[in-house]
């Protein structure tokens, strides 16, 4: 009916402009927002659960003892701020991408013709934005009290400590979420996150006896960054080199072990 | 049948009392803030309110409610053994026992210790309470209510191992055959109810303090296995275990529910009368007596519940079920809140006798919604009961009508996708074997085959997901690894699941943003026929409705050539006629499809030309009505003195053959040659025709290949 008679003819297609792609980008960007933010297990206790913390420990209970030490202040915003950032990056990644693993979808995406990694650069972008939207009312609240005593150029250097420091909770999210099942995935990330809390001195001050594991926790070297950008000597424990080159090294740990298990298993 | 339904209640019946003790151990907590002459720090709270009664209802419950639980974990123990076996049961105990020990064990300390630490605050007057210090035991951990879950752990374990000893020692299984005959009799006899406690009775006479309140003391400090509780608990889960072993033994407690009841309400009588006149064991003959009448009570008790349930609450009810399920997370979160509301009505000045019930009532309501929107659609739920179930449920229709043939007027091109002498192995299994397949330009491709003939890897080396061992792949005249090639592909996968939080519309805008030249959004949701529930999440769509959405995903890019791989499962008459409608339209636009499917009737409705697979060969391709013919062949078998070759040259007739006494003829024309026989064989007998179905013809097609 029409001259194509061919054996092999070419198909190609035209590329999309650039624009097409940027546009992509987003488009998987603001999904992913709306999904996590849709869903109440990732969105009430990765964003309520901080500063709900934070006002009970910083505000109602220790408020008293932070008027006299502004020090204390420092280590309670520091606490509760870093876990509003690390949270939504190592849940919502980890959980979602076990379970978009369970569900089929990571083999759909590769099929469809979804720019490269899309849909990890929309992962690691919620992450990071749901981690400011979780840590914002914490300043807000401290702020508001009074309870952080810091200038304005200290706070902005801590926060954007803590905002890069999600990195390697991502990178963390990515390996959870590449290693588990959909349903075991929070269980694993619960596993290793909140011991990491507890024993990195994040929340409270450690016995001696135990200062010898905290290195191993990535939430010690971010709150070490975290101390050094807000000037805090007095939580200064390790150079800022050594904390930047580990949550560095974390990363690139975390990543390594979530691309091999990608590859061998998809 | 019958024997099946019987265990099947008898189960319900346990559920419902392992549900009881449970949740009762929610009251017996809840009772704890309102125990008269307790100092503080022993409980979170001390009431302004204390009440004798609820000290002696607490006891009460306190006697039996861990061995009730222990009993029932015994019976479902072996029954969870019997049917996964060794390795899977451990998997299986792992992820609902010993996750949840670790898992709550460091979600729950910390706010049972706020909890504590606020409540003892309270009681004090406002000082701050030291810190508590760790128990001067061995092994000293706070396991706090969880250590029923830790104890569980260790009775498996033993148990395990007694086990194995005695599988060895009696491989003909006569002694165990023995030990059930007594397990039915000592029920029958009620001679269990006044022996079965003399072990723990032995125990609790052993410790040197022992308030008789506390029944046996909770192991609730340390690691190390506590004595009384290991051979009170583990007598209980053993027990239940060898009730599971015994065939009578279950319907034995059924019909003595009524006597050890009343067993266990006159011990218990005379455990609190003697408990009132000495709240402390002082070593003696008392001691002794109570002991062992307490050891009645524990075996009264449980076997009069287990019996009552079995005798009242065998049938199914969904809100008992419903309860039953809900009762292992209630007790593993309930602490923290009920202590927290102990805490906060401690000193409001009211009658116990309305803070109790108060504080239940606000308990449960907090726990039973916890788990009704946070556990049981989630996969906390899955952990704890197994499964998770759907906040709605919607049936997917499955109703299938005939097909109607549509005329193939569109085949008109060069192939947009070739698998060319493609070999594909996984392993040692090859799942596609020298393959040749081509789409042409503007058809439809049916490709047919049973399970596991290879449909599925030849759509994934098309897709681009794998690569071949040998051969060549081309899609839309290149490599399919090629993005530039795959912008022109659409495709619908089996096992896939769309995200639930998003709805149908955005699902398609999120796919059509991949592509160069889509549908507007609105015409791929009108073409899918899914405009109706386009804005209703993703997660709530029935299955049907699932397919359809994932049809308009593929759809959506405009695609060159479109792969379905069994699209139509799950959806109904209407839902089905609206897809294939719409095949039809990519079809005349032309677009390419392939599809794979099971049933014959759907390429007969839709395909240009049919491909059959079977062990990773094509065995049979052409037109619809070529596939007709070869499924339309019937087989004929009878026993006759005519010969293979007699028959083989007669019109209509396929293949011959001949097996002990039977021919067995192959045929197109049945009727014709079903009169010729039995014209040319007056003596013929045991004349059979048979239709050959669609997996008739794939077999019949497999051996003619081979």
């Amino acid at each position: 009916m029409n001259s194509m008679t061919l054996t092999s003819p070419d198909y190609t297609l035209a590329a999309p402009t650039s624009r097409r792609i940027f546009a992509a980008y987003l488009t998987e960007t603001r999904y992913e927002f709306m999904r996590q933010v849709r869903n109440p297990g990732v969105a009430i206790p990765v964003l309520l659960l901080p500063v709900a913390l934070y006002a009970l420990f910083a505000v109602a209970i220790f408020g008293g003892e932070i008027t006299k030490d502004a020090n204390l202040g420092i280590f309670f915003f520091a606490a509760f701020g870093i876990m509003a950032v690390t949270m939504p990056a190592l849940f919502g990644l980890g959980t979602t991408l076990a379970m978009e693993r369970d569900m089929g979808l990571l083999r759909l995406k590769r099929a469809q013709p979804a720019p490269a990694g899309a849909w990890l650069v929309a992962k690691i972008a919620c992450g990071i934005g749901l981690g400011i939207i979780s840590y914002t009312p914490i300043v807000i609240a401290a702020l508001a009290s009074g309870k952080l005593a810091l200038d304005a150029a200290h706070l902005a250097a801590m926060s954007g400590a803590m905002l890069c420091g999600t990195i390697p909770f991502c990178a963390m999210g990515l390996m959870v979420g590449t290693l588990a099942s959909g349903s075991a995935a929070p269980g694993y990330a619960n596993l290793i996150y909140l011991p990491g809390c507890y024993l990195s001195g994040l929340f409270f001050p450690l016995p001696k006896s135990m200062h010898w594991q905290v290195p191993i926790w990535p939430q010690f070297h971010l709150d070490q960054f975290a101390m050094y950008a807000a000037g805090a000597t007095k939580f200064q424990f390790e150079p800022v080199l050594i904390a930047v080159v580990s949550l560095v090294g974390y990363t690139v740990l975390f990543s390594a072990v979530a691309i091999w298990r990608l590859a061998k298993k998809g | 049948m019958n024997d099946t339904q019987t265990s099947e209640n008898r189960l319900h019946a346990l559920d419902a009392v392992r549900g009881f003790a449970l949740l009762l151990g929610v009251a017996f907590h809840a009772a704890l803030s309102f125990m008269p002459g307790w100092p503080p720090g022993i409980w979170a709270m001390n009431d302004n309110s204390p009440s004798q009664f609820l000290s002696d209802a607490a006891f009460v419950t306190h006697i039996f409610r861990m061995s009730l639980f222990f009993f029932v974990a015994g019976y479902f123990g072996r029954l969870l053994y019997q049917r996964l076996g060794a390795r899977s049961f451990w998997a299986n105990r792992g992820k609902r026992i010993a996750v949840p020990l670790i898992a709550g064990w460091i979600v729950l300390f910390p706010a049972i210790a706020f909890v504590w630490t606020v409540g003892i605050t309270k009681v004090l007057g406002g000082t701050t309470p030291p810190m508590p210090e760790m128990p001067k035991v061995p092994g000293a951990f706070p396991l706090t209510h969880l250590w029923f879950l830790y104890q569980l752990l260790l009775t498996y374990v033993a148990v395990l191992a007694i086990r194995g000893v005695v599988a060895h020692l009696d491989p003909a299984q006569k002694l165990r055959g023995l030990i059930d005959k007594a397990v039915t009799a000592s029920i029958r006899t009620m001679t269990a109810t006044f022996t079965l406690g003399l072990p723990v009775a032995a125990a609790l006479m052993s410790l040197s303090f022992w308030f008789y309140w506390q029944g046996i003391p909770t192991p609730d400090q340390s690691l190390i296995p506590q004595i009384p509780a290991s051979v009170g608990f583990g007598t209980a889960f053993a027990f239940g275990w060898l009730v599971h072993r015994s065939k009578d033994a279950l319907a034995a407690i059924g019909k003595r529910w009524f006597a050890n009841l009343a067993i266990a309400i006159l011990a218990t009588g005379w455990l609190l009368h003697t408990m009132h006149a000495s709240p402390m064991a002082q070593p003696g003959l008392t001691k002794t007596l109570y002991a062992m009448v307490f050891g009645v009570a524990v075996w009264g008790w449980v076997f009069g519940l287990t019996g009552a349930a079995l005798r009242f609450l065998s049938n199914y009810s969904a809100a008992r079920r419903y309860i039953a399920d809900a009762s292992y997370w209630i007790y593993l979160a309930h602490l923290p809140v009920v202590a927290a509301f102990q805490v906060w009505v401690g000193h409001w000045p009211l009658h116990w006798s309305v803070k109790y019930p108060l504080i239940l009532v606000a308990s449960f309501a907090v726990l039973f919604l916890s788990y009704h929107y946070f556990v049981r659609p989630t996969f906390i739920g899955k952990l704890l009961n197994g499964r998770k179930y759907p906040r709605k449920a919607h049936p997917a229709g499955s109703t299938r009508t005939p097909a109607s043939p549509l005329p193939a007027d569109n085949v008109n091109g060069g192939p947009v996708a070739q698998l060319r002498g493609i070999t594909k192995k996984f392993g040692a299994v090859t799942a596609l074997n020298s393959i040749d397949i081509e789409v042409r330009r503007g058809e439809l491709l049916a490709v047919l085959g049973p399970n596991g003939a290879g449909k599925s890897t030849a759509i994934a080396l098309w897709l681009g997901l794998i690569e071949a061992d040998s051969g060549e792949v081309t899609l839309l005249g290149g490599d399919p690894q090629d993005v530039a090639r795959r912008r022109g592909l659409g495709v619908m996968m089996q096992d896939v699941e769309m995200p639930k939080e998003l709805r149908p519309r955005e699902l398609v805008a999120l796919a059509s943003s991949y592509y160069s030249n889509p549908f507007e959004v609105v015409e791929t949701l009108q073409r899918a026929g899914i405009t109706q529930f386009a804005d209703r999440p993703y997660g709530k769509l029935s299955g049907g409705q699932k397919r359809q959405t994932q049809f308009a995903v593929a759809i959506c890019g405009h695609p060159k050539v479109l792969f379905l791989d069994e699209p139509t499962v799950g959806l109904d008459v209407q839902a089905r006629e609206a897809l294939w409608k719409c095949i039809r339209a990519l079809l005349a636009d032309g677009c390419s499809i392939v599809l794979t499917t099971h049933y014959l009737e759907e390429a007969e409705a839709l395909a240009d030309r049919v491909a059959v697979i079977s062990k990773g060969r094509v065995i049979a391709s052409g037109s619809v009505d070529d596939m007709r013919s070869l499924v339309a062949r019937r087989q004929i078998s009878c026993e006759s003195s005519l010969t293979v070759d007699d028959v083989r040259s007669w019109p209509g007739v396929v293949e011959v053959s001949h097996d002990a006494s039977k021919l067995n003829i192959t045929v197109t024309d049945a009727e014709g040659v079903v009169r010729r026989l039995l014209a040319s064989d007056a003596k013929l007998t045991r004349l059979e025709v048979r239709q050959a179905g669609l997996n008739e013809a794939f077999t019949e097609l497999t051996r003619e290949a081979a």
